[in-house]
């Protein structure tokens, strides 16, 4: 628990004089400051000025939502992970107790649990939908996945941390899924089920109707997530042996 | 403390190998030196020794332990310090060497008196971005020193140091041996070898030539006269005498008692000598 804190200290520290990764960190807060305020706001204008209604496409858009700071929370701890390729900090952690598997572990888990609790602010914070809590438990703990998927994608392909700002936009393509699963109503939909977040966005739309559907679309996003987590840490291991 | 037998060594995806059979046993409280040009090994063998590469064949075993299945406590009792300052350029020196000794279960030497120890006292609080190559070095060094180590693997650790420093560090080294410390030295620098060194092992192209102490491998390898230069009438005179009975040479003594002697030298090897000599390479 100790290592866990300071190791914290220190991504924070690391985080705070880096200007790219600082933004990225407020990114997730304006994403809840838009839903919570935004949102609702454009709701009333659209509805009394154009009468549309945009209520029937909250699902949508606290789906999306909740999975974009997981994705920004992946990024970042991706970055420090090639910040600290860069500098070969890596390389000295190895011959220190903590090791560079106790160090891969603490970064992987470190953004999972922030992305987890982020999901929840997301979901319950914004005041936009309503989701019974069986169901948020499970989605949260799938989308959360997403964020370690995000930093072993970076820290396995990323020559450095330049690269993986690149990389950080192939990421971002992933997140067609979710517009795929709720616009396009056809089998063509299934094109996107390699995409991790296709099952999630799956998953809650059928938490919503709380279909029994609901808990074989989470089982196979788990497998899906799991699968992928597996391929990318063996790459980013044998990149460091 | 350290004993390595047929130890050979292949990076993957190379068809040479990198160590081709080395045998060594360095005892507690010893200095000893990898001394070799670069690419020859001396890294290689050092990453081995503390587990960084693990897929070695031979018998090795470090403090009764073996490097491939090392568990969390071996790294209680290393330091170690690379050839290149690995530290977060972001953080202070002072927030570096905190960080670090968190990672340590055991006790941890105060961040500050290591700081002192290396003449970075004043600089504690400066971002390592801001810092020169020789105060990287530096608190490189002092950071393999946290955790109060039994044994320390010193790779390069006096490159980029002025001579200033360089005298600090190597007074620091020989205080921890004076402790019953281990160190492990790597360098391509036979000046630090030759006055830090117990014993140094020549390494080239993977395979170790030679073990001895720098003093025996100078006297083996020496010539042994004694060069002497006086000045007579404005002109410099140079004589040679042989060390054998040197005391009872009536030339030798009469010249020491009726001249201005300028500049007396044995003519021992350097180890730089005995490098190409044995090996026919350079250090460098």
């Amino acid at each position: 628990m100790k290592k866990i804190l300071v190791l914290s200290l220190g991504d924070f520290r690391n985080i705070a004089r880096d200007a790219t990764m600082l933004l990225m960190l407020f990114a997730p807060l304006a994403i809840f400051l838009l839903l919570r305020f935004a949102v609702p706001a454009a709701t009333e204008f659209l509805q009394n000025e154009h009468d549309f209604q945009l209520v029937p496409y909250y699902a949508f858009i606290v789906c999306f939502m909740s999975m974009i700071p997981t994705m920004l929370f992946g990024l970042i701890f991706g970055l420090l992970i090639l910040d600290e390729r860069d500098e070969d900090i890596i390389t000295f952690i190895t011959v220190t107790p903590l090791g560079k598997s106790g160090y891969t572990a603490y970064k992987l888990f470190a953004s999972y649990v922030i992305s987890f609790l982020f999901v929840f602010v997301v979901i319950y914070g914004t005041h936009l939908m309503t989701l019974e809590i069986i169901y948020t438990i499970p989605i949260a703990a799938a989308i959360a996945l997403e964020a370690p998927l995000c930093s072993l994608f970076l820290a396995a392909f990323a020559e450095n941390k330049v690269a993986g700002l690149a990389y950080g936009k192939i990421i971002g393509l992933m997140y067609i899924a979710p517009f795929i699963v709720f616009f396009v109503n056809s089998n063509w939909q299934l094109l996107a089920s390699p995409l991790p977040p296709y099952w999630i966005a799956k998953a809650f739309i059928a938490a919503l109707g709380k279909e029994t559907l609901f808990w074989p679309y989470i089982l196979v996003g788990f497998a899906v997530h799991v699968g992928f987590a597996v391929i990318l840490l063996k790459k980013f291991f044998k990149a460091h042996s | 403390m350290i004993e390595v037998k047929k130890l050979k060594f292949t990076y993957p995806g190379n068809s040479e190998p990198t160590i081709r059979t080395i045998d060594f046993t360095i005892p507690r409280g010893e200095i000893f030196g990898f001394l070799g040009p670069n690419g020859a090994g001396k890294s290689t063998t050092q990453k081995i020794l503390i587990g960084i590469l693990k897929n070695y064949e031979g018998y090795v075993q470090v403090m009764r332990q073996e490097p491939k299945n090392l568990h969390a406590e071996y790294y209680e009792s290393i330091g170690v310090a690379f050839e290149f300052p690995n530290l977060y350029s972001k953080f202070t020196a002072l927030e570096n060497l905190d960080f670090f000794r968190k990672l340590y279960n055991g006790e941890t030497k105060e961040p500050r008196t290591l700081l002192a120890l290396v003449g970075l006292e004043n600089d504690g609080h400066t971002r390592v971005a801001d810092y020169s190559k020789g105060m990287k070095m530096r608190l490189n060094f002092c950071r393999a020193l946290l955790n109060n180590p039994e044994i320390l693997f010193l790779d390069e650790p006096t490159s980029g140091l002025d001579p200033v420093n360089l005298r600090r560090i190597a007074g620091i080294i020989k205080d921890l041996k004076s402790q019953g410390k281990t160190i492990c030295i790597t360098t391509h620098d036979m000046h630090v070898a030759e006055s830090l060194c117990d014993r140094v092992a020549f390494i080239v192209d993977g395979k170790i030539v030679l073990i001895n102490s720098p003093r025996e491998l100078k006297l083996q390898n020496g010539i042994r006269t004694l060069k002497l230069e006086y000045r007579e009438d404005g002109n410099i005179v140079k004589k040679d005498f042989s060390l054998e009975n040197l005391g009872e040479n009536m030339e030798f003594l009469s010249l020491l008692k009726n001249k201005n002697i300028e500049t007396m030298h044995t003519q021992e090897a350097t180890l730089e000598d005995i490098f190409i000599k044995t090996t026919g390479r350079s250090l460098l």
